[in-house]
């Protein structure tokens, strides 16, 4: 039987105390055994412990401690957040591991793993190279929080920041659990959070170059800091499509990849399907560097791609059909860059000269344009790419006469000049069914004064061609046969990106940009090894809904004003349209509601405007606290101004309300 | 209610009301009056002007009564507000539009009309919408009273154009205006007019006037339905003279360009750039001065005084100038230029060919030219203009239909382009499936790209041949058909470009044919009528500025609101247009009625199926003074399944004391060819 132990407290030498969730194999405390670890801030008695009972309990029954803790701030957990992947949260992870190799029952070996910050932090404790720590499983992170993380696309400001930030807001106001820290100390601790607690949108947005503050965390900054062997989960879906090509090619320790076709979940939770076992083969990896035994799984090409086919364009995809392939190493042998040129409307294999072709892309422009960073919420897809046809520059090429296979990431050379100052490019790929239905394979901005440099943002001169590249994120993709590959290029991406200050002509020379695309060959090279699909797990969930939840996920335009509005609305928040939700083994019931909304007009980008609203509440017998955040981030041309609020109740009681109003200056986005 | 109108106030003559009063018809039914005349017409008796109407003289059309009928009446005639049989404050019962009952009752109001003292025994008639259209079939009914006809926003043929199909296929706007009038024919009379007796009046509305839409889905094709109260039918029949006005975004401006070229009555055409209004309130404007026009008319023809109207040019039309898409057009810029007969002797027409390269002076040189191919999601038309425009229901950027519909264009204009007539799309169609629409939108994009709606045509392609008798699509093959884009005044300037718009669907304009279609078009011509360059033209008077009576004195109990927009549900990725009107609750000073008119439209499909598409109508009407209280709350919804329409609806009458009645309908009705 497997020892669960509700809470253990970490401490740390400063005295915080982190708490955790212990999951203990039977014996371990006679004969020591490894440990996973996974660190996050999302609370793992309550709000991640659902997640936590699809893997922990397994880890441990195939003879690993498991051990789930709060980073400091979060949770019950002691403390103040000061920011994510803090230097503190970095030097506590890694203490953490100390702690764990100390006890008594475990041998001194630490794996660790998580999924998003779980997998940043992964990458950054290994970076300070903690004894114990021999093998990590960052799924679906990244190297480089610059180029790759929700806060920047391309050097463009990404509404995600904001989005994210919002939910962080929340986050960082969320209460300890009586239970556990006690009933006379819940709500002092809660309030000292909440004094602490700063705007994060906000905090980010001061940084709008790629200063120190994204070049703390980014492991890409020194590879050579992260040495134990790395299998990196991710998937087309997800945001983070790029650092799994960049860490095969520059760790220097063991790395494998498996990049499937998700959204942002765990392989076993997997959408779009087809699932992978995640735990199984997360196991295989933990017994090869954990226990010395070897399973064969390094004895295998290392990297491993879903070239998922081309699929008719929906919001909604559940699963998708593919094919998975091999390659022994990054760049790959088999893949070799082919140029399509920006001819007169057509990608051509050769450069065909024409006149000058412009577009003003509406502010609305990227209304079909899904999430950056899916998580498979009815709707959170792209969508049919026909429906944005107008407003961009559309280059379409031939039909194929044989499936494409592209592995990799595209890029676009591009000579282009525009009219104002600044400016980005938003480059789309797109795969156009016979039918015409288009769907997106991949895309990639570039923010056109961070064409020299991004720490030092350059003005574009009005109407001076530039010579830039805008790198598109990675992807596995087959084309099949009879469709065609059609690039877009607009001058505005809303709700993805925020506009530049004013309206922005791009204008191309036909003939004299190319699309560069990593077209891999037809080889017979079918992996050897299936991988695990997930069994059925006879996994009581032991949670009952109170509430029915509800969602939106629409796109509204008002016909008289001109206003369009995409709104998101989560009952159930974070967890999807759930309702409110009674964690049975614990008692408390667990509520959240989202409503993010993004207003824009077509012809004014100074009308662009994020709204987030978020209650969400804790409730066990006489235990209420409820929380309510509003965000809002606008801009004129020269500043962002950002409003967040934040109340707070514990009962009827107003514990806490703080309203903070912040105008910073626009720096080249 | 529009700021740029003159409130006149000075007449010649004093004028005096007859807030209500009886007119018997010969089966014993008394119809309800409201009489604004010369107060010394008994001595100084003068013509009569009769507004006939189903929309309750009472509270519905008073504001623009006001402005209107005293404005007549201090110029020498008597304006008469007749409600129809079973409506406002009549008795009876009315069982649909256009009815023979309908017009028997009109000759019946004109004879007792003529023989008032105050009358000296000639009637006009004027009327927009409804009125427009029982303006020429009473007139076809030859009542020998009747003196002249000011028809605006009507029809001579009751299926080509009307409300309920444009092409052959059914308009969505059917459904709103079966709502509409749904509610309208279901409202209560007023108890100060009609006393004790309005509950019971009221009772036997609600059971007898029935769901008139189920009729019309019923019809679907042009039978003897659409025939009665047509007068495309015989048109020699209307002998009295005729004025037909209308605006380009309205939806019954082709018929004025049909009966110019078919009617032999004394005749006359004004086409502006108005939405269905009258054009001394109208937007897009100019504005009018369309009063002193009216009267212009009524002298000539009813007063026997020659204002020298009949020795201008027939038809007086207005053409657009270019200018940036918007829904809500305060001006459409143009200038004024006339014909002396439809069609314009002399007016030339320019050709392009229609190839997937675009439209161009020539056809595709290559020995096997390749087809258009048209299959659309059926979400094209997003940006359409309603049917028929009211003001803020305008088209958008056409850019926006951009991978909806098969957009092409020509090369940038060398020279300027004046469009004055019905463009015309000719092709060689062959489609996939027996029963299919083809949708053909004509826009001009301006240099920076903007694209505006000029005219826009639709065509049931088993209607190609005739709306009567309808023939399925051959399969496998390809046949010669004429698409009819709605008649447009509109000058291209050189560098413009003119841009086609294809597709197999227009939503939310039209229903879908009920399954998706791929059409493929081989030699396809657009052909665009040109403005008669005329060195003989004499110049026009200009209109006076638009003026009208005092208006209606009200006052404002609770605020209103209004929106229309569109809704992409991502995680169903369905469709939906919303329009949203509530007048709030407005007290009438002269009657102490308050009123208050709600009503939501909702059309929604999916772009994959044709047969998600739905309507969902809702009115809500309601009347109160003192004690007294009354409301419809009426809802129609038509789901345009793949074999059937399915209708269903409910009324609920409520009053004082609660509901007065409810009832229900469900109808599925196999669809026929439409």
């Amino acid at each position: 039987m497997t020892e669960v132990i509700e809470t253990v407290w970490v401490p740390m030498p400063d005295g915080t105390r982190l708490a955790a969730r212990l999951w203990l194999p039977e014996g371990a405390r006679d004969t020591p055994v490894p440990c996973i670890l996974e660190y996050i801030p999302y609370r793992r008695r309550d709000r991640t412990r659902m997640r936590d009972e699809s893997m922990h309990p397994l880890f441990a029954e195939a003879g690993y401690a498991a051990i789930r803790v709060d980073i400091r701030g979060y949770g019950d957990s002691d403390g103040l957040a000061e920011d994510e992947y803090s230097d503190q949260e970095t030097q506590d992870g890694h203490d953490v591991i100390a702690w764990i190799a100390a006890q008594d029952w475990c041998d001194g070996n630490v794996g660790m793993f998580g999924k998003s910050w779980g997998a940043y932090n992964a990458f950054q404790v290994a970076a300070t190279r903690p004894p114990a720590l021999k093998a990590i499983i960052p799924v679906m992170g990244c190297d480089d929080r610059w180029r790759e993380d929700i806060h920047f696309y391309g050097g463009c400001l990404a509404n995600d920041n904001f989005w994210w930030g919002a939910i962080m807001q929340l986050y960082n106001a969320m209460p300890p659990d009586p239970a556990i820290v006690g009933a006379d100390q819940w709500l002092p601790m809660w309030k000292q959070r909440l004094e602490g607690a700063r705007f994060w949108p906000a905090m980010w947005l001061e940084h709008q170059t790629h200063d120190a503050m994204w070049r703390r965390g980014s492991i890409c900054e020194a590879y050579g800091d992260v040495d134990v062997p790395v299998y990196f989960f991710g998937g087309w879906a997800d945001l983070f499509r790029d650092t799994p090509f960049r860490i095969a090619e520059h760790l220097s320790g063991p790395v494998k990849v498996l990049m499937g076709p998700w959204a942002h979940l765990y392989p076993h939770e997997g959408v779009p399907g087809p699932k992978v076992d995640f735990v199984a083969e997360a196991i295989r990896f933990w017994d090869h560097w954990l226990k010395g035994i070897d399973t064969g799984l390094m004895d295998e090409p290392p990297l491993r791609f879903f070239l998922q086919d081309s699929v008719a364009p929906s919001g909604t995809i559940k699963a998708r059909t593919g094919t998975w392939v091999e390659e022994a190493s990054w760049p790959s042998p088999h893949v070799t860059a082919q140029q399509l040129w920006l001819n007169d409307g057509a990608l051509g294999a050769a450069p065909v000269a024409g006149a000058p072709m412009s577009v003003c892309s509406p502010q609305t422009y990227g209304a079909a344009g899904g999430d950056m960073c899916s998580f498979a919420i009815p709707g959170d897809m792209p969508t049919d790419q026909r429906a944005e046809a107008g407003g961009a520059m559309s280059f379409r090429g031939d039909a194929l006469d044989a499936p494409l296979d592209i592995l990799g990431q595209p890029s676009v050379a591009l000579g282009v000049s525009a009219d104002q100052t600044q400016g980005f490019v938003a480059a789309l790929l797109i795969d156009e069914a016979p039918n015409g239905a288009q769907t997106l394979i991949t895309r990639g901005f570039a923010n056109l004064t961070h064409r020299h440099s991004d720490t030092a943002p350059t003005p574009v001169v009005p109407g001076e061609e530039m010579e830039i590249t805008v790198p598109l994120h990675g992807i596995g993709y087959r084309v099949l046969a009879g469709h065609r590959v059609v690039l877009r290029l607009a001058s505005a991406y809303w709700p993805i990106l925020w506009p530049a200050p004013a309206p922005v002509t791009l204008t191309v020379a036909a003939g004299s940009s190319a699309l560069s695309l990593p077209v891999r060959a037809a080889v017979d090279d079918a992996p050897q090894r299936a991988l695990p699909e997930v069994p059925d797990r006879p996994f009581k969930r032991r949670v009952t809904r109170v509430r029915d939840g509800s969602m939106e996920r629409s796109f509204h335009t008002d016909l008289t004003t001109g206003e369009t509005t995409h709104r998101f609305f989560l009952d159930g928040g974070v967890f999807g349209p759930v309702g409110d939700l009674r964690l049975d083994e614990i008692g408390t019931v667990l509520s959240d509601v989202s409503d993010r909304r993004y207003m824009i007009h077509a012809d004014d980008p100074l009308s662009a405007r994020a709204v987030m609203e978020q209650t969400a509440s804790f409730t066990r017998d006489d235990w209420h606290a409820k929380i309510t955040c509003f965000a809002e981030q606008t801009a004129t041309a020269e500043a962002f101004h950002l409003t967040a609020r934040i109340t707070c109740w514990s009962g009827e009681e107003e514990v806490f309300a703080e309203e903070e109003h912040v105008t910073i200056p626009r720096n080249g986005m | 209610m529009t700021p740029d109108l003159v409130t006149r106030t000075d007449f010649p003559r004093p004028v005096r009301e007859i807030e209500n009063t009886w007119i018997p018809m010969p089966d014993g039914t008394r119809l309800a009056a409201r009489i604004w005349l010369p107060a010394d017409a008994e001595a100084d008796p003068v013509p009569a002007i009769l507004e006939y109407l189903p929309y309750r003289k009472r509270d519905g059309t008073v504001e623009r009564d006001h402005l209107t009928h005293p404005y007549f009446a201090g110029h020498g005639y008597a304006g008469v507000r007749v409600d129809m049989r079973g409506t406002g404050d009549r008795e009876g019962v009315c069982l649909g539009e256009y009815l023979l009952q309908e017009q028997d009752d009109a000759v019946a109001v004109i004879d007792w009309l003529a023989a008032q003292p105050w009358c000296s025994g000639t009637v006009g008639m004027i009327g927009i919408s409804w009125g427009g259209f029982n303006g020429l079939q009473v007139a076809a009914r030859q009542p020998a009273a009747l003196g002249a006809v000011i028809t605006l926003c009507s029809t001579d043929d009751r299926y080509a154009d009307d409300i309920h199909f444009m092409g052959g296929a059914m308009l969505t706007d059917k459904l709103a205006w079966g709502a509409t009038a749904f509610a309208i024919a279901n409202t209560p009379p007023d108890p100060a007019i009609v006393g004790d007796r309005w509950r019971d009046m009221w009772l036997e509305r609600l059971g007898a006037n029935g769901l008139w839409f189920l009729d019309w889905v019923r019809h679907q094709r042009r039978d003897g339905f659409y025939a009665h109260g047509s007068i495309c039918e015989d048109y020699s029949a209307v002998e009295v003279p005729v004025y037909a006005v209308g605006g380009y975004a309205d939806g019954y401006t082709n018929p004025i360009f049909r009966m110019m070229e078919h009617l032999s009555c004394p005749r006359k055409a004004l086409v502006g750039p108005w939405a269905h209004k009258y054009p001394h309130f109208a937007t897009p404007g100019p504005r009018i001065g369309f009063l002193q026009e009216c009267l212009r008319w009524w002298d000539q023809h009813l007063k026997g005084i020659d204002t020298g109207i009949m020795e201008e040019p027939m038809i007086r039309a207005w053409v657009q100038e270019p200018s940036a898409p918007n829904p809500n057009p305060a001006e459409r810029p143009g200038r004024w230029v006339s014909a002396p007969a439809w069609p314009a002797p002399g007016a030339g027409a320019r050709q392009f060919h229609v190839t997937p390269g675009g439209l161009g002076p020539a056809p595709d040189p290559a020995p096997n030219p390749a087809p258009l191919r048209v299959a659309c999601p059926e979400t094209a038309g997003i940006a359409a203009q309603n049917w028929c425009m009211y003001g803020a229901d305008g088209p958008l950027d056409q850019r926006l239909e951009a991978g909806r519909m098969v957009c092409l264009e020509t090369a940038p204009l060398k020279e300027d382009l004046e469009i004055l007539g019905l463009p015309m799309l000719h092709a060689r169609v062959e489609s996939s499936v027996p029963q299919a629409t083809l949708a053909a939108v004509l826009s001009v994009v301006a240099p920076d790209g903007a694209a505006t709606l000029a005219s826009f045509g639709l065509l049931n392609l088993s209607h190609r041949k005739s709306h009567a008798a309808p023939t399925p699509m051959p399969a496998g093959a390809a046949v010669e058909v004429a698409v009819q884009l709605n008649v447009i005044g509109q000058r291209v300037p050189a560098g413009h470009r003119l841009r086609l718009q294809l597709s197999q669907a227009y939503w939310p304009i039209a229903f879908p044919a009920p399954e998706a279609a791929a059409l493929t078009l081989t030699n396809a011509r657009l052909v665009l009528p040109l403005v008669a360059d005329r060195a003989d033209a004499v110049p026009l008077p200009p209109f006076g500025p638009p003026e009208a009576a005092a208006p209606l004195r009200t006052r404002v109990v609770s605020e209103g609101a209004a929106h229309r927009h569109t809704t992409l549900d991502h995680a169903t990725g369905r469709e939906t247009l919303e329009r949203f009107s509530d007048t709030g609750e407005v007290e009438h000073l002269h009657t102490g009625i308050t009123v208050r008119y709600r009503t939501q439209e909702r059309l929604s499909i999916h772009p994959d199926d044709p047969a998600s598409a739905r309507g969902d109508c809702h009115w809500v009407k309601s009347y109160a003074r003192g004690d007294w209280r009354a409301t419809v709350d009426s809802r129609i919804t038509l789901e345009a399944r793949r074999d059937v329409w399915r209708v269903t609806a409910t009324l609920e009458a409520r009053d004082a004391d609660g509901i007065v009645t409810t009832r229900s309908w469900a109808e599925d009705i196999p669809r026929d060819h439409v």
